[in-house]
């Protein structure tokens, strides 16, 4: 799900290990977040329309974002 | 190919779970190899066989509903497959390999316990009594996997806090 991870350094702690997995979580909210769209546009029920154009991800991304040190800062998605 | 009816969604989704249960009783074996503890090592061994058991389960309530289970292929959880296998490959260390085989598994009984909790739904609305239990009974082993799963690696976590600088 990461991109550019061959370049990566093999895990050597579970402190790298979690901030992988952050990693991991903000690409997959990355992912959700250009889906919803075409979701919502795609529903025919105002009130599950509605549910897709929430933004509550977005939110999840900017939480996620800040769990992580500066030098181990997100690649663009 | 189009779905037009609740019915043909219910056939569709159980198609999909079909070969989501073809695909993680291949790569259970892997996984259950790569562990670095015996008791890991078994309860992944062990979903091999679980899948092939829901695997059937699927077969039953497909001919039950007059679909064939087959020819469909889940994207969904070969890019869970495939994201997973690459996370396992950069493992080092008996404790972070089963940490993220944790994380990986864990990432796949839900995708599982999503899609049976659906269908189980969808079944038991169009009242098709013999697909929901089979459904039903499924949905349940997944929630069970999972939480066994989450207490297997509740000792992980421990030997994490305890053994190892974070």
């Amino acid at each position: 799900m990461l991109r550019g991870t061959a370049a990566m350094p093999r895990l050597t702690s579970l402190s790298i290990r979690l901030i992988q997995e952050i990693k991991d979580l903000y690409n997959a909210e990355n992912q959700l977040v250009q889906a919803l769209p075409k979701m919502g546009d795609a529903a025919n029920d105002p009130l599950l329309r509605e549910a897709f154009f929430a933004h509550f991800e977005e939110t999840k991304i900017h939480s996620l974002q800040a769990m992580i040190p500066n030098e181990f800062q997100f690649q663009a998605t | 190919m189009k779905i037009k009816s609740p019915h043909e969604l219910l056939s569709d989704q159980i198609r999909d779970l079909h070969n989501v249960e073809i695909q993680v009783a291949s790569t259970m074996p892997d996984l259950a190899a790569r562990a670095h503890d015996p008791e890991l090592r078994d309860f992944l061994a062990y979903q091999e066989e679980l899948a092939l058991a829901q695997k059937y389960r699927l077969r039953q309530a497909a001919e039950a509903l007059g679909s064939d289970p087959g020819g469909d292929v889940c994207k969904a959880m070969q890019g869970l497959i495939e994201g997973g296998d690459k996370h396992v490959g950069m493992a080092e260390g008996a404790l972070v390999t089963n940490l993220i085989l944790i994380a990986h598994v864990s990432r796949i009984f839900h995708y599982q316990i999503a899609g049976y909790e659906f269908a189980h739904q969808l079944a038991s609305r169009l009242r098709f009594a013999p697909v929901e239990l089979l459904l039903s009974a499924s949905a349940k082993e997944e929630r069970a996997t999972a939480d066994a799963l989450g207490t297997l690696s509740n000792r992980f976590f421990r030997e994490a806090q305890t053994g190892e600088k974070w």
